[in-house]
């Protein structure tokens, strides 16, 4: 009997992901440990092992996923910051106006259209996911320094 | 007479008057007078131009000046003069004309010149007399005046006026007037004289008239040039720039705004008290002086006041009541500017602080900031600064905002301030060459975090109780050439994280957190020196060995260090090591840091240490590590101090509660009040015992009827098909040899075995209504087994009251049975028949109708068995039914009216007792002993006689009634055979039934109750309310009593007592090691404290639980009082309950006074440990502690014994505490499982629920459990603990409600 219940629970367990809820002043960056506070900016992915991680910035999640090989990207609409959009489907608007978290002065939305219009408002350009994320890679960003 | 001739040049005379005339008629439109005011807002100054007719000039400017000093406005002067001064100079110009006319009368001259003469005199003493006026009747009400006192203007020259410099001097009009009176004086003399004044006067004199007159033109000049803007005289011709104080205070018309607009650069605006609204944006260098703390407040809107000219300085001011809006960074002090001074403020419900941009060399020092009331993701930073290189902040007191961040910016000096309740006290961001020392940082979630920056130094600072999320002290991300030295870092719940980095790190003390020091990535160059890593429950971590092979550590203090020092000189003779299992095992995959702080992990590193075959790879060396730490640092904690007596009230309480569920059984006035007291007097049982009216036996109703009665165990029929009934008043004796299902019977009508069949006692059925049954009915056990600890009279009180009868009924059947003097005696004390006696009176005590009697006299000696039959037949004289078991032919002489026959579990026989007794004694034998020489004759003479002899060697044996045994003798003795001795004996061997004369087998008689056809509930007699149904206590009176019990007999339990002392023990050392230092080192030890108490609580508690739930009915069950308790008017579930309840007291008290214990320490201590929390701890532990008693229960349930059941919950103690966690451990490594899978399988532990649901109370987060952990709180939100909570309660309820039903099902005995 307490096999069968023990097997409900395993097999339970294996659902499909969602984006995570993010507790904004208590959940941690995974890579660089900041707390996470600005939801514009907050996004998170699912690795390979089913874990989930979180960041305060596009550039730690990006370099983090050098290691961690995530299977999933979730970041959230500059528009609505309460919604979540595929990270892989959206796009970037990077500025160097913008004040971020840790310095990507980059920001997500969900229409190419919008990003440009953003890009265009903040002088700034539009990316594709694979753009910015080569763009925010470490190889191409050493320690931003002005 | 002399007449007036005309004299030579009167042309010259006329010409002169007439241009006199004309001089003076066109000065009424020249200025007279000018004064020059140096006011450093005015570049060029103010000028006044004083005429004849008025003021002119910058009157307008300098009426608005004057009123700050209090003069009235200029255009008030003069009144008079201004109306007449037109007509006044028209009249002396025509004068003049009529002059030039009139060459005579001689005094006419003199008339008509008088007045030119006299203007330049009257003009200028009039103008004295209003200079004077204005300027010693300033008004005692304007903004100024109490800093300027009275003054005269200057008429001519320099001057004062307030506090302006200024420059008077006469004008054009004023020389011109001077000249047309001059031009009269020549041409009256020469009329007068008929001379040429050059003509009188020496050549000297004309000379000097001539030069004077050029000096008048000349000064003239002159002062024009002085006043003019462009001389020298004037401010910026001079390039003066002095600088003026403006002073706003409430009762001056100057707002703060104005000042700011009208002041110059570099001036000084003093402030004295006042609040001041509205947002105050400063684009030029001044000095805000703020006195008597005068208040900006920006009503909620934007930044209060913005400094965005260099070399501001904002001084002694309350700044509040920012915007709200983090996106335009709202602030209380924003800075755009360099050079700027931000000094002695207070700073409330601000979003962010004070904000620098682009702001080098700015310094911000002396104040305090506290931020909005607002949750802390909405906070602003409370200093924020951004490429602002060279910054100073120093000595500044920050409480509850977000962030001091630092950003790209260098050179920046932090020092000496005091950072309470943020998130992160000090934060660089690319921040290089910066310093960061002496400050406070305590309560923050991190104290310093390092990212991304270079050659900081970090030193002598205090970094205390970083406890929120991320919960670092000092925390390194991505730095380098970093210097870190002297610092305190305490209380965090990491003391050092570095996730990649180069640095020194030296002589640090890491004191009391939870991880010393924590490497996730630590390849470059770092090294470890001289520092103290003193008592952290995890002196390193490392995520993993290969990726800190950068780590050098050399000369540092372990206070876990294992070595020794031979020679004396402070270092250790042998390295240090640390080796943790654990670590190595989480490294490989993540989601067991779940199982931190279990017991199991610890198991884990001992055994590994233990067992150096199994050892793991080694994480650090410290090739000489300091033996002797030097005392530490002396730290005062900022923190508010929680109020201590609500401590001690709290600790006090908990004793008391503990020391309350210990209390003794209730005596036996409470034991009156437990139960509603009915006064029984004797009188009534001796009504009751009189039946001398009674009808005839076969008229009395039945009280026992059992009807087809079967009990099998397993495959033995223990009973089979059994149907008998005993009326009212009757004996009836159930005889068989052992084994032949007698006892068994007598259980099943005491419904303490379950059977197939029907059995109704007075009319109620044994299996739906067992507790009135046994209110009915009085049990005597074949063995008396009764609780040994318990004294003659508690054993007394407590049936009793199982009973609902008073205490005075006991009392009184002590007296009757004469145990009053055994009274104190243990019954384990007394003698197998006193016991006896005492197991009869427990049964009279509710003074049932009904006995039933297991082999009444089997262990008594001859002389106490002729007792206790006398006592039964006094019992049956008082007309009480009795069924007893025997063997004993006695028993059933005396006793018995009826007998049935058992032979394995079947009723052979039904007899009367005399039927019986005939029929036994017919299988009885008289032994005879005859002389050897005449056995022969003997025998021949008995069989002779008819009689069934044998024998031989002159021992002969005849059958014979015991009450004809005189008949052989008889005969033998006329046969002249000497019978030397004689004996009857009862059969060895169980009668041939078939033998007895009047009846046949199974009995039947023709008043045999078991004729009946049907189970008939008898009419009821007379109730007695000792035993009636309205006299059975309720159930639920029953529970308390029993729980009570329970509680009064773990005092006595030495395994609990023993465990209790350990758990108190450890508590009080724990917690006073724990808080140990509080003076010395200002530390409060809260998480060591909690941990400690964690630990002991999975370990001591469950085993604590285990141990009495085990023992709580295997106990009854060895000592074989289960029965006696199950045959008295309760049910199965009541006593399963009674008991439980009893340990969960009993449990519960132990832990109250370890905690109460603990509490008690800590308020002696004065350490400031939140009270909720501990409270919270308690609980959950008190959760713990009885979902593990209701496992032992569960345990005592389906085990028969105490020893096998104590073997099975020790089983299951390791099992719950070690082997799980390891068999999960092992799961988890080979099949790789998700954090997910991980937590809800470890979560079936109740220990480790446990263990999570504590770290989230104390930690307020998951994550020191890793990626689990982060998974139980995504998934469960705010509802970790209440889920938790819920969890272990169920573990407290399904094990209590698997052993409820256990033992309701299968019976007490089995």
């Amino acid at each position: 009997m307490r096999a069968i219940w023990l097997m409900v629970l395993l097999v339970g367990c294996q659902h499909a992901a969602q984006p995570p809820p993010i507790r904004y002043g208590e959940d941690a960056c995974a890579y660089c440990r900041m707390i996470i506070n600005e939801a514009p900016y907050a996004c998170a992915v699912e690795t390979q092992q089913g874990e989930i991680r979180k960041y305060d910035d596009f550039n730690c999640m990006f370099r983090d996923s050098e290691r961690s090989k995530p299977k999933r990207y979730w970041v959230h609409d500059f528009n609505q910051p309460d919604r979540w959009l595929d990270g892989v489907k959206a796009y970037y608007v990077r500025a160097d106006g913008l004040q971020t978290p840790m310095g990507s002065r980059t920001l997500a939305v969900a229409t190419r259209e919008e990003a440009e219009r953003k890009a265009q408002s903040l002088t700034g350009k539009a990316f594709t996911f694979e753009q910015i994320r080569q763009e925010l890679l470490p190889s191409k960003q050493p320690i931003d320094r002005r | 007479m002399r007449t007036t001739v005309n004299c030579p040049g009167e042309g010259r005379n006329k010409v002169m008057l007439v241009v006199a005339a004309l001089l003076v008629f066109a000065s009424i439109w020249l200025p007279y007078w000018q004064i020059h005011i140096v006011a450093p807002q005015y570049p060029k100054g103010l000028n006044v131009i004083v005429y004849v007719t008025g003021a002119g000039g910058d009157v307008r400017e300098v009426d608005g000046l004057n009123h700050y000093i209090g003069m009235r406005p200029l255009g008030k002067a003069a009144p008079l003069e201004r109306k007449i001064s037109i007509p006044g100079l028209s009249a002396i110009a025509l004068a003049l004309l009529l002059l030039a006319l009139l060459p005579r009368p001689r005094w006419l001259q003199i008339l008509f010149a008088l007045p030119v003469w006299a203007v330049p005199f009257v003009f200028a003493g009039d103008l004295y007399y209003w200079l004077r006026e204005y300027g010693l009747n300033l008004d005692p009400k304007a903004s100024l005046s109490a800093m300027i006192k009275p003054f005269i203007p200057p008429l001519v020259g320099p001057g004062k006026v307030g506090q302006f410099q200024v420059y008077a001097w006469f004008h054009i009009g004023y020389f011109v007037v001077l000249t047309a009176g001059v031009l009269t004086f020549v041409a009256v003399y020469r009329r007068l004289t008929c001379k040429q004044l050059w003509q009188v006067v020496p050549a000297v004199t004309r000379a000097a008239t001539t030069i004077a007159f050029l000096m008048m033109i000349g000064l003239a000049l002159y002062g024009q040039e002085q006043i003019t803007p462009h001389s020298s005289l004037s401010a910026e011709g001079r390039g003066l720039k002095e600088p003026a104080i403006w002073v706003v205070t409430p009762q001056s018309g100057l707002s703060l705004q104005q000042a700011i607009r009208l002041a110059r650069p570099d001036d000084t605006i003093r402030v004295i008290g006042g609040e001041h609204r509205g947002n105050f944006i400063v684009d030029k260098t001044l000095t805000l002086v703020g006195e008597g703390s005068p208040t900006l407040n920006g009503e909620g809107r934007g930044s209060v006041i913005h400094l965005k000219a260099p070399r501001c300085v904002l001084r002694g001011f309350v700044i509040r009541h920012s915007g709200t809006v983090l996106s335009t960074q709202d602030s209380g002090v924003q800075v755009s500017a360099p050079d700027c001074i931000v000094e002695n403020n207070r700073l409330e419900k601000v979003l962010f602080g004070v904000h620098l941009q682009h702001a080098d060399r700015t310094v911000i020092r002396h104040n305090e900031i506290y931020s909005h009331d607002l949750p802390v993701a909405r906070r602003g930073d409370q200093i924020r600064i951004w490429y602002s290189h060279h910054t100073r902040v120093e000595d500044n007191q920050v409480v509850g905002g977000r962030d001091l961040v630092f950003w790209y910016s260098e050179g920046v000096i932090i020092r000496n301030n005091r950072v309470r309740n943020c998130r992160y006290g000090v934060h660089f961001m690319y921040c290089n060459d910066s310093l960061v020392e002496g400050n406070h940082l305590e309560g923050n979630s991190v104290g310093v975090y390092i990212m991304y920056s270079e050659g900081v130094q970090v030193r002598a600072n205090q970094i205390l109780r970083s406890r929120g999320p991320s919960g670092m002290g000092l925390g390194i991300k991505d730095g380098y050439r970093l210097q870190i030295e002297q610092n305190l870092i305490a209380g965090n719940r990491t003391g050092l994280f570095i996730d990649n980095g180069e640095g020194i790190y030296k002589e640090n003390w890491f004191l009391r957190n939870d991880v010393g020091v924590h490497l996730v990535l630590a390849v470059k160059p770092n090294l470890f020196q001289g520092n103290r890593i003193v008592e952290n429950i995890e002196q390193v971590q490392m995520d993993r060995a290969n990726s800190v092979a950068g780590v050098r550590w050399t000369g540092n203090f372990w206070s876990d260090y294992a070595g020794y020092d031979a020679d004396g000189d402070g270092l250790g003779e042998v390295p240090y090591r640390a080796m943790k299992v654990f670590d190595q095992i989480a490294a490989s995959n993540s989601a067991l840091r779940l199982l931190t702080y279990s017991p199991s992990v610890q198991a884990l590193d001992f055994g590994a240490r233990l067992f150096p075959l199994f050892a793991p790879q080694t994480m650090v060396t410290d090739e000489q590590p300091l033996t002797r730490p030097g005392p530490p640092p002396l730290i005062r904690s900022e923190e508010p101090s929680t109020t201590r007596s609500k401590w001690l009230l709290t600790a006090l309480g908990l004793l008391m509660l503990g020391v309350l569920g210990m209390r003794t059984q209730p005596s036996s006035r409470q034991g009156k009040r437990l139960l509603t007291p009915k006064r029984v007097g004797l009188s009534n049982m001796s009504r009751s015992s009189d039946k001398s009216d009674r009808t005839s036996q076969e008229t009395k109703p039945m009280v026992i009827q059992v009807e087809r009665l079967t009990r099998r165990f397993g495959t033995l029929t223990a009973v089979d098909n059994l149907s008998f009934a005993v009326r009212e008043g009757e004996t009836l004796a159930l005889w068989g040899a052992n084994g032949a299902g007698k006892t068994t019977i007598l259980r099943c009508l005491l419904g303490l075995l379950r059977f197939e069949g029907e059995a109704l006692i007075q009319g109620h059925s044994v299996k739906q209504e067992g507790v009135i049954v046994r209110q009915q009915v009085g049990y005597v056990p074949q063995l008396i087994h009764l609780h040994p600890d318990m004294s003659v009279q508690e054993t007394l009180y407590f049936y009793a009251q199982l009973r609902g009868v008073p205490m005075e009924r006991a009392d009184a059947l002590l007296d009757e049975w004469d145990l009053s003097s055994h009274r104190e005696k243990t019954v384990s004390a007394l003698s197998g028949g006193m016991k006896q006696k005492l197991a009869l009176v427990l049964a009279l005590l509710s003074d049932p109708p009904v006995l039933l009697l297991d082999e009444p006299t089997a262990h008594l000696d001859a002389a106490a068995r002729a007792e206790w039959l006398d006592l039964l037949r006094r019992l049956k004289a008082q007309g009480k039914t009795l069924l007893f078991c025997t063997h004993q032919f006695n028993e059933v002489r005396t006793l018995a009216d009826r007998v049935i026959v058992l032979e394995r579990g079947r009723k052979v026989a039904e007899l009367t007792g005399a039927q019986f007794t005939r029929l036994w004694q017919q299988q009885g034998s008289l032994r005879l002993t005859v002389p050897p020489n005449q056995a022969e004759q003997a025998l021949r003479t008995l069989q002779e006689a008819g009689y069934n002899t044998e024998g031989s060697d002159g021992l002969i044996l005849v059958r014979q009634l015991e009450a004809k045994q005189v008949e052989p003798l008889s005969l033998l003795l006329r046969a002249g055979i000497e019978v030397l001795d004689y004996e009857w004996r009862p059969p060895s061997e169980p009668p041939d039934w078939t033998l007895l004369e009047e009846t046949t087998r199974f009995g039947l008689l023709t008043s045999s109750p078991t004729s009946d056809a049907h189970l008939n509930p008898p009419t009821k007699g007379e109730d007695s309310p000792l035993w009636s149904d309205k006299a059975a206590p309720k159930q639920w009176e029953l529970v308390r009593l029993l729980a009570h019990k329970e509680v009064r007999d773990a005092r006595r339990n030495r395994w609990f007592l023993m465990l209790m002392g350990i758990f108190v023990a450890l508590s009080l050392l724990l917690t006073l090691f724990g808080l140990t230092g509080i003076g010395q080192s200002g530390a409060s030890g809260f998480g060591r404290t909690f941990a400690s108490l964690l630990n002991l609580s999975l370990l001591i508690v469950p085993l604590m639980g285990l141990l009495l739930g085990a023992l709580s009915i295997a106990v009854e069950r060895d000592q074989q009082t289960l029965h006696t308790l199950l045959a008295q008017p309760l049910t199965p579930a009541t006593l399963v309950l009674g008991k439980f309840l009893g340990t969960m007291l009993t449990l519960g008290a132990a832990v109250l006074i370890g905690f109460g214990s603990s509490g008690l320490i800590i308020y002696m201590a004065g350490a400031d440990v939140p009270l909720t929390p501990f409270l919270m701890q308690l609980g959950l532990t008190l959760l713990l502690g009885w979902s593990c008693l209701a496992l032992g229960l569960m345990v005592s349930v389906l085990v028969k014994r105490g020893a096998a059941a104590v073997g099975v919950t020790l089983l299951l103690w390791l099992f719950l505490t070690f082997i799980s966690d390891l068999g999960i451990i092992g799961t988890a490594i080979a099949l790789q499982l998700r954090a997910s899978t991980l937590l809800w399988l470890t979560l079936l532990n109740p220990l480790q629920v446990f263990k999570v649901a504590v770290i989230q109370l104390m930690e307020g987060n998951l994550e020191v459990l890793g990626s689990a952990g982060l998974y139980a709180r995504d998934a469960l939100g705010d509802a970790v603990l209440p889920v938790l909570s819920g969890i272990l309660v169920a573990w407290v309820a399904t094990p209590f409600l698997l052993a409820l039903g256990w033992f309701a099902r299968r019976g007490a005995i089995e």
